[in-house]
Formats: structure tokens, C-alpha cells, sequence
């Protein structure tokens, strides 16, 4: 049944019920005009309902019942005993009629001509009776005829009494039928009621809480079996109470196929509407403010978004449009989705517009995606028809709709192909009562930030110090190659002072961040992200939301107070109001556009990371080696190690393997087990183990290395989550096995040790000199590990190396005449990038027939396929030393030969 | 005496003495911690929490420019509501609840701040001192609305 009969159903169930009391008091009472009044307006209503409805014999009942009362009220007629009687007939006429339409959906065949025959008649008798008085004499043979008909039409009352006794028994048929099969009864209950007894749960629920943190202190307080069934019950009721605010959203989406219908009426368009989820539920608050955003967009989606039929014909589209209402529950949310295969957005018209409106500085346009010019239909003063139109466009924009759905902790985000369509998704919380919020420490005191919008939490290092920086002046993390803009508590709290508008000097402190062994709470409002540095997390605490009084009221960044379990105030922190009040979308902004249009100038690709296994090898300070450089862990029963000499040889897998103390003045054979680590050359079954105590920990970290000669097998020390390690020279031990470890390394009989050396000299000016012909190898990567990595390796295998920390700086060498036989490069490096360096070098150096090797640890296909075309000769991954090893082996011989 | 007599608190912050209409006031308590609020006036020290409810501390002394000779031994939050927000007022001292007729109030001297103006309704002596008689919403009011900052401007 349509969802608008339903209400008017349960209105005139409702409106009756009051007209019957209020007709037996104006009996009581007839010169009551105030009472006449408001009944006259039920009736009116219940009339004008039905008309509006297509509700033909209640409409007639009603009008009738309407005509008296309005005569009574116009002072016409006299409130009498036998026109109330009437009045009550027709009053249980439109009751039964409704009954019936309640029960079938439809109004019942028939007509009600006898009840309005009834009114009719008492009326004209009623101005019959007046004319009497007025003119005794005249017009008797009117007054008669009048008189005749009046009273004809009285005289049909019996066969009428018969007819209602009928109806009255169907009524009460009727109402025992509606009390046996599940009645819909309801009772309504002010508002205010209900949300007194709510506030009033939610205290009992703090209550509770307090009390149940006293008694977890004593566990064997003699009061905790009641405690737990007074924590079921609170619970029980909470929840109880809670459902009183549920609603299911159909409430909010009643009027929509209305205005729909409507709307395309209106606009000549094809349009229909589908909704689903109708019986998904939300508190009642969240309801009323999603209303009218959801009206707006339903508007938007209507007037904007779908096409003329004859437009969407022409682009193979079906002639009528649909518009998808979508509603379901999601992890404590309630998702709204709302999508039209209208036209779509078009970020170009978009972007025109924003810059016309002056929201949108033009010489950004080029750096934005689509979709962040699309996000310029958000804010304040935008609006997309080429011409307002009366449907949308009513001062009322999208900003509007996203500040509302944002003031309720909602998100909205949004999504348009051109053409095709575009939707909406709204994410709203079920709730705005209680909360579950996690209770972060700032500057000494404890805040409630509420966990929806807490995405995650980062720990800071003081080795991320460098992750820090400044961009507009402002200071920004990089996470994950994302830039979030960070506030900390001296923003936070010292925000008035800035907003005077006068610059002080702690706006200079403020810039320099505190960040040892805090944390960043990254933090969520609408689309924007923001970093909140925060001292200590504490517990997730469900929280109810009180107001702040209005003396606090200009504190701005507070969504509220609350008493925590322990009793103690605290103040919960609002992320929508910081991220306005901070403007985190311009910092955003702003960094994005200085991000594209500086290129990643900034290096932060410098910061490449390397797992690195920590362990402890004999006393002193641990060491390191890449975790990608080792092929297992194992554990190697003693029995099985045999010491010959210098030598270690454990038997393994049906062969030998040679075992390498790291550190042979502190290290000992284990007599049990011992543990090694084992670098092993897949192609080969080349293998050697390295003997350690035990694995530390592996860190993920960048790597400073500071170079050291003072050890052979050691490259040198770097500070690896606060401890200082050692990092193995792995070419060190390689160079130490006599299997046949590198295809060239065989070649050579004394293996690298001096690693540290860390010159240039390598590379031969080309100066005659011919001596090492053939093996000078330039290596071109950011990342000082890798460099120093690939070094040894390259060094033990034969070659003389030089490495560039960039393209820039190998440039400059290339300028300065030095040359080469083959060029090892990193892909992802600042200033230039590996594509860009091939090329030059292809295009315009002297170097461009040298053999290029591309190392990366980017390696898809595509990546591949598009370093060859570039000029690369061979691609290899970064740490596959071997191969590595091999295609240099292959690209020098291969010159060697040419040349 | 057939006079209308009203009934006040008489509290004191150093050597300046105040009294509340008892209607007014729903609790005197020992001022206890308070949570302080970022970014609020100055004037007001803290939220606390008085059985359930949360009330917003405000420093009395300094909303009204009071200097003090020597610090305070204690400190007394007496407890008003308006509208369903509690707040409590600090004193350094709570005295004795007096009787006042009310032709015995006097209008404030012209004299003092005028801020004193606004939140009082006129003075009492009483046989040792001079009583300044507050009322706690227009007290509130002037915070609410700002009027102290504006005030001490004009001051």
C-alpha cells in the first residue's frame, strides 16, 4: 500500500478517535467556539486528505459531516441533539470506510448518499425552520415542498439505523480481527519524554561503568554477582531504549517518489525511481538531518544528472532514467548509496566553473585529477546548472549537503563518469547517543577522540624525524607516500592566539614538532585526512555525548564533554571542527598542487626501505644483513659440523656447506644445535652459512650506513631502531668460499676486502689509460645501502666501480670525460628518474653505446617493457646478485666481442 | 519586622565579601579537580564532575579583577544551575546564610568596576563588612555573552 495512504490511514484512526470526544463535549458544551474550531479543522483535514488521495465516498462522507459543522460554527444552526446524532453517524460512516480501506486498500463499492441525504435534509429542515420564523406566512407552498422533501428524506432514518447497526458490527468485527492477527498498536509518547528517559539510561550506563571499575579492582568483592546482573540489565535496557530512536529509513524517504514524480512532470523527463533497504534503521536525530540532504541530491540527481528522454535515446541509453536509492547497515554505519545513469559530471565544465567562482586558482587546474576538481561541487557558492531552475539550485548546494552530513559524523564521497552516470556514498553513524571513542593523552590531559574517525595510528621514531617537513609552512608527515598534514598540541590549544589575525612569535615554535615517542592519530574528516600528534593512547571507551556548556561554547575544536568510568571530565574532541578551523583541505590542496607541479623534487624517494634482519653473532654490537639477501635460517645439528683448519664444513642436504664465523674473536661452535644463516645461489646450489647466536628482530628502515674499515666483513654501522648494528659485507665471505659462487669471481684470485673505500677513483678518465679496460662499471642509485650493497658485489666479482648517488651527479662525471663499460641504474631516483637518465644518455652522451643495466626493485612487466623501449639493455631486480653478476658477465663479453 | 526577608550565603573571596540569594545555590562544596579546557577563558578553571553531572568551574576572582593579599587557604565551589548547565563558582570562604530585607539593600556605589555592575543587584551592610549581593545568572550571562572581556576593556 502506498506508504501516504498508510499515514493517512493511521492519522484518521487517530483524528476520529479525538472528534468523537470532542463532539460529545460540544454537545456538553455548544457555545464552545474554540472546540467547534478545532473540530471543524479535523474534519476539514481528514476531508482535504481524501480528496488529495482519490478517496471519492470518504471524501463525500467528510464534506458532508464538514457542511454541518460549518453551519454550526457560521452561528446557522444550533448546535442540536438530533444533528449530533447525524454528525456521530457519519463520523462512524467514515471510520468504517476507513476500516475498510485499512483492511483492502481500497474503499468498499457502494456510495453514502444516505448519510449526506441525512445531512442534507436536517439542514434544509434546519432553514426551514429558520425561514418560519422569519417570513411565517409567504412562500408556504415552497416552505412546504422544502418541508415534504426534508422530511422524506429524515423518514429514510430506520431503514438507515438497520444499515449502521450493520456497520457498527463490522466494526467491531473489524476490531477483534485487527486485535488477533499482530496488532500494530501504537502509543505515542512525546519526545521529550523519551529523550529524558534516554539521558536518563545513559547516565545509569556511566553509572554502571564507574561502579564496575571500583569492583574490578576487588575481585573478590562479595558485590560482583550483582554487579553482573545489574551490567546485563543496564545493558539490556540501554538497548532497549535505544530501539525507541530506531526508525527505519523509509520514514525519511516517503515523500521521494512524490517529488520525483513530480520533478519529472516538471521537466519533461523520463525518470524512475528505485529504492532499496527501505527497512534499514537509524536514530531518529540521524534521520532528521539526513532529510533534507537527501531530498537536495534526489533534486540534483533529477534535474541535473538525468537526461531529456530524447538525449538519452540518442546516446543508446533506455528513454526512462533510474535513480537508485540504496540503504544497508555496514561495521556500525549506515550506508547510503545514490546513483543515477544520468550524464555525469564533466570535470572540465567543472573546473571552468570553480575557477569562474573563484574557488579554484587556474594554474592548478592542469595538476588536479578529475576527481579533485569534481570535490570543487562541495563548496560554498557552487553550483552547477548552466541556469538555476526552480527545482535545484535554491541556494541550497552540495556544500550544504556535505556540512550537514559531516555534522552528524557522516562522510560523503562521490564518484562520476561521464555519460554513464554518478553516484554517492554516504556513510552516517547509527547513532549520535553514545559513541565508542578512544581516549588519547595530549599534553597531559585525556581527550576523547571518537573512533570512527580514527583511521589509524602511527608510532613515530625518532629516526622518522626526517619524515617530518615543512610545506606552506606547515607541518606534514609522509606516510606511505601520502602527505598528511599534522597538528599538534600546540596548534591545537594555541589556536586563538593565531586567529587574532596578528602574527605572534609562537607561530615559529609551533612549527617545530615535538615528536619524540609520540604518536600519530591519523584522523578522518569528510574526505580529508590529518595527522593529530598525540602523547599516549588509553583505553576505547563508549562515551555518551553531552553538551558543552555554553560558556565553552567558543572552544570551537570540542564535540562535547563526557564522564569517563573513572568519573573524571573529559573534553571530546571534534575532528570535523579542527580540520575547518585548521583549514586541512587548503593544506591539502596546497600540498598537492606544490607535490605535482615540484615533481617529487623533494626526495623522498630517497627514503627507500630495506627489511634487515638483526642478530647477535658473538659479543659487541649486533649485526645486520638484508633479509632479502638470505635464504633461510637454519639450524644445523653440531654432529654434522666438521672444523678442518680454518675451515667449517657442515654436511647438509647430501652436500658441503662452508660455515663463516662473522665474528672469530667472540664466536664458539654451539655443541647442540647450530644456527646459521644461509645465502644460497639457487642456479648454482652454490651456499654459505653464516654462524650467529640469535635472531634480534627485523626492522624495516632506511638506511644511513656510516662506512667503517676497522673490520673486514664488516661494511659498516647503522642505527636500526635505536640500537647501532653492524652490517655484514656479505662480498667479504663470498669472496672467502671456493665454490663456484659468481660465474666471474672465479677469475680472481684475491678477493675485495678493503669495502670501505668509497671514491670515485674507480672510473678511468679517459686519459689513455687502458689498464682496466672492460670492467669499469658506473652505478647510478639514490639509496647508499644499495649502493654500498651492489659495491662489494660488483668489486668481488672484478670490477672497478663508481657510484652516483643520481642521474645529475653522473652527468657531471660524463662531462668531466670519465667513461665506462657498463652503466648499472636505479629506476626511482630524485631529479631525474631512470627512463629520463637512459635516454639522455641514448640521446646525447658520449656514453650512449654503452650496455645499460636497469636495477629496481619495481619489476612488472610493463615497468620492463618500458625500460627497453627506453634504452635499457637488461632489466634485473635489485637484490638478484646473481643474475646481476651473470648479465654483466653476458653484456661485457658481448663487448668485449664487439669491441 | 514584617519585612520581606530573603535568605543569602554569605561567601568571600580575600578581604571582598559576597552573598547569593540560598535560592540560587543547589550545593557548596570543597572545590575538587577540574579537567581543564583548551582554548576557554581564562577565567574559567576547569569541568568537574558533581554526581553525574558536569559543571563548568569559573574563577570568580579573576572574572571580577580581584586581587588577592595573600593566597587563598581553601577554595569553595558553590553550585548554581541555569538551563540544565551547572556551574560552580570558586570562593576562597563560605560564611553564615543571613537574613536580608530587601529595603536593606542598597544600590551599588557608582565606584567600582563596572563589571561589578552587571552581575550585582545592589549591596548590604551588614555590622562588619560590606556584602556584595551577587546573582548567579546574571554572573553567568556576562560570561556567556562575553561581556567580561569587554568590560575589563572599559575598566
Amino acid at each position: 500500500m502506498d506508504d501516504l495512504v498508510k499515514e493517512f490511514i493511521e492519522e484518521t484512526i487517530e483524528g476520529l478517535s479525538e472528534l468523537d470526544t470532542d463532539l460529545v463535549m460540544l454537545e456538553k458544551d455548544p457555545d464552545n467556539k474554540d472546540l467547534l474550531d478545532k473540530i471543524f479543522r479535523l474534519m476539514h483535514t481528514i476531508k482535504g486528505t481524501c480528496g488529495f488521495l482519490a478517496l471519492p465516498r470518504l471524501e463525500k462522507s467528510a464534506h458532508a459531516a464538514e457542511n454541518l459543522l460549518d453551519l454550526f460554527r457560521s452561528g446557522g444552526m444550533d448546535v442540536t441533539e438530533e444533528a449530533m446524532t447525524i454528525l456521530f453517524l457519519c463520523l462512524d460512516r467514515v471510520r468504517y470506510l476507513t476500516f475498510e480501506l485499512r483492511e483492502n486498500n481500497v474503499e468498499p463499492q457502494g456510495d453514502d448518499q444516505d448519510i449526506i441525504d441525512q445531512i442534507e435534509g436536517i439542514i434544509l429542515l434546519n432553514e426551514q425552520e429558520k425561514n418560519n420564523e422569519n417570513n411565517s406566512v409567504e412562500n408556504t407552498d415552497v416552505v412546504a415542498g422544502i418541508e415534504n422533501e426534508a422530511q422524506e428524506k429524515i423518514e429514510q432514518k430506520p431503514e438507515q439505523d438497520e444499515k449502521e447497526d450493520k456497520i457498527d458490527q463490522k466494526i467491531s468485527k473489524l476490531n477483534t480481527t485487527v486485535v488477533t492477527d499482530k496488532p500494530p498498536e501504537f502509543l505515542k509518547v512525546q519526545m521529550s519524554v523519551l529523550e529524558n528517559l534516554i539521558n536518563m539510561v545513559s547516565e545509569l550506563v556511566l553509572t554502571r561503568n564507574q561502579i564496575l571499575q571500583l569492583v574490578s579492582a576487588d575481585e573478590d568483592s562479595e558485590l560482583a554477582p550483582t554487579l553482573q546482573s545489574l551490567n546485563r540489565i543496564v545493558s539490556d535496557l540501554q538497548e532497549g531504549v535505544m530501539k525507541t530512536r530506531m526508525q527505519p529509513i523509509s520514514n525519511a524517504w516517503t515523500k521521494l517518489p512524490r517529488i520525483v514524480r513530480d520533478l519529472s512532470t516538471e521537466l519533461g523527463k523520463k525518470i524512475d525511481l528505485q529504492m532499496f533497504g527501505e527497512e534499514t534503521e537509524l536514530d531518529r536525530q540521524v534521520l532528521e538531518m539526513i532529510k533534507d540532504p537527501l531530498t537536495h541530491m534526489i533534486r540534483n540527481a533529477c534535474d541535473h544528472g538525468i537526461e531529456m528522454p530524447e538525449d538519452r535515446v540518442a546516446t543508446g541509453k533506455v528513454e526512462t532514467g533510474i535513480v537508485t536509492l540504496r540503504a544497508y547497515h555496514e561495521g556500525g554505519f549506515v550506508i547510503l548509496e545514490l546513483h543515477d545513469d544520468g550524464k555525469g559530471l564533466d570535470a572540465q565544465k567543472i573546473g571552468q566553473k570553480a575557477i569562474e567562482k573563484g574557488l579554484l586558482d587556474e594554474s592548478r587546474l592542469d595538476q588536479l585529477s578529475d576527481k579533485q576538481i569534481l570535490q570543487n561541487i562541495f563548496k560554498p557558492g557552487f553550483s552547477t546548472a548552466q541556469q538555476v531552475t526552480n527545482v535545484s539550485g535554491r541556494g541550497v548546494g552540495m556544500d550544504v549537503v556535505r556540512t550537514n552530513i559531516e555534522k552528524i559524523g557522516g562522510t560523503i564521497d562521490m564518484d562520476s563518469t561521464l555519460g554513464k552516470g554518478m553516484s554517492f556514498k554516504i556513510q552516517i553513524p547509527l547513532t549520535l547517543a553514545i559513541i565508542s571513542a578512544l581516549i588519547v593523552e595530549i599534553d597531559g590531559a585525556r581527550y576523547a577522540l571518537p573512533q570512527l574517525n580514527i583511521q589509524e595510528l602511527v608510532r613515530i621514531h625518532s629516526s622518522d624525524k626526517e619524515k617530518i617537513e615543512m610545506i606552506n609552512d606547515r607541518p606534514v608527515f609522509r606516510l606511505r607516500e601520502k602527505i598528511l598534514p599534522l597538528i599538534d598540541k600546540n596548534s591545537l590549544f594555541q589556536t586563538k592566539k593565531n586567529s587574532d589575525g596578528v602574527k605572534q612569535e609562537t607561530d615559529d615554535d609551533n612549527q617545530i614538532i615535538d615528536i619524540e615517542n609520540k604518536l600519530i592519530a591519523v584522523v578522518s574528516a569528510g574526505s580529508n585526512n590529518f595527522g593529530l600528534i598525540v602523547d599516549s593512547i588509553h583505553d576505547m571507551e563508549e562515551i555518551v555525548i553531552k553538551s558543552i556548556s555554553s560558556v565553552l561554547q567558543d572552544t570551537k575544536i570540542f564535540a562535547g564533554n563526557t564522564i569517563l568510568g573513572d568519573g573524571d571530565v573529559i573534553m571530546i574532541l571534534d575532528p570535523a571542527s579542527i580540520a575547518r578551523h585548521f583549514d586541512v583541505e587548503t593544506d591539502l590542496r596546497n600540498i598537492d598542487a606544490q607535490n605535482n607541479s615540484e615533481n617529487v623534487k623533494s626526495g623522498f624517494m630517497n627514503n627507500e626501505k630495506a627489511a634487515m634482519l638483526i642478530f647477535k653473532a658473538g659479543s659487541g654490537t649486533p649485526m645486520a644483513l638484508p633479509l632479502a639477501l638470505i635464504s633461510r635460517l637454519q639450524q644445523i645439528d653440531a654432529k654434522d659440523v666438521s672444523e678442518s683448519g680454518d675451515e667449517i664444513i657442515a654436511k647438509h642436504n647430501g652436500g658441503l656447506l662452508p660455515l663463516y664465523f662473522l665474528n672469530p674473536d667472540g664466536q664458539k661452535l654451539e655443541r647442540d644445535l647450530i644456527t646459521t644463516l644461509v645465502l644460497s645461489d639457487d642456479v648454482s646450489d652454490a651456499a654459505i652459512g653464516l654462524i650467529i647466536e640469535n635472531v634480534i628482530d627485523i626492522v624495516e628502515d632506511r638506511l644511513d650506513l656510516s662506512p667503517s674499515t676497522a673490520r673486514p666483513g664488516v661494511i659498516g654501522s647503522v642505527t636500526l631502531n635505536g640500537i647501532i648494528v653492524d652490517v655484514v659485507d656479505i662480498a667479504h665471505y663470498l669472496g672467502r668460499t671456493k665454490e663456484d659462487f659468481f660465474s666471474l669471481a672465479q677469475h680472481r684470485s684475491q678477493p675485495f676486502v678493503g669495502t670501505g673505500e668509497n671514491s670515485g677513483v674507480g672510473g678511468n678518465k679517459n686519459s689513455g689509460d687502458e689498464t682496466s679496460f672492460g670492467n669499469r662499471v658506473l652505478v647510478v642509485d639514490d639509496s647508499p645501502f644499495f649502493r654500498n650493497m651492489l659495491k662489494p658485489i660488483l668489486v668481488t666479482a672484478g670490477y672497478d666501480v663508481v657510484a652516483c648517488e643520481d642521474p645529475i651527479e653522473a652527468i657531471e662525471l660524463h662531462d668531466r670525460g670519465y667513461q665506462f663499460d657498463v652503466i648499472l641504474s636505479d629506476i626511482e631516483m630524485p631529479n631525474m628518474n631512470g627512463y629520463e637518465f637512459i635516454e639522455k644518455i641514448r640521446a646525447d652522451l658520449s656514453w650512449k653505446n654503452l650496455p645499460c643495466i636497469a636495477i629496481t626493485s619495481h619489476t612488472t612487466s610493463e615497468d620492463i617493457e618500458y625500460g627497453y623501449e627506453k634504452g635499457f639493455t637488461k632489466y634485473i631486480g635489485k637484490f638478484d646478485k646473481d643474475e646481476l653478476i651473470r648479465t654483466m658477465g653476458q653484456v661485457m663479453d658481448h663487448k668485449g666481442i664487439a669491441a | 519586622m514584617t519585612k520581606t526577608l530573603s535568605q543569602y550565603l554569605v561567601f568571600n573571596i580575600d578581604t571582598h565579601y559576597f552573598a547569593a540569594n540560598v535560592l540560587q545555590i543547589d550545593d557548596v562544596i570543597r572545590s575538587k579537580k577540574t579537567t581543564n579546557v583548551p582554548l576557554s577563558k581564562k577565567n574559567i578553571t576547569g569541568l568537574s564532575n558533581l554526581r553525574g553531572h558536569i559543571v563548568t568551574e569559573i574563577d570568580v576572582a579573576k572574572t571580577l579583577n580581584i586581587q588577592r593579599s595573600k593566597k587563598p587557604e581553601a577554595s569553595y565551589s558553590v553550585v548554581t544551575h541555569i538551563d540544565h548547565e551547572f556551574y560552580s563558582l570558586a570562593f576562597d570562604g563560605i560564611g553564615d546564610v543571613i537574613e536580608i530585607p530587601a529595603e536593606g539593600i542598597d544600590p551599588l556605589p557608582e565606584t567600582v568596576q563596572k563589571k561589578w555592575h552587571f552581575v550585582s543587584h545592589g549591596v548590604f551592610q551588614d555590622r562588619n563588612y560590606l556584602i556584595v549581593l551577587l546573582d548567579f545568572p546574571l554572573f553567568i550571562k556576562m560570561i556567556t555573552e562575553n561581556k567580561s572581556d569587554v568590560m575589563s576593556i572599559v575598566a
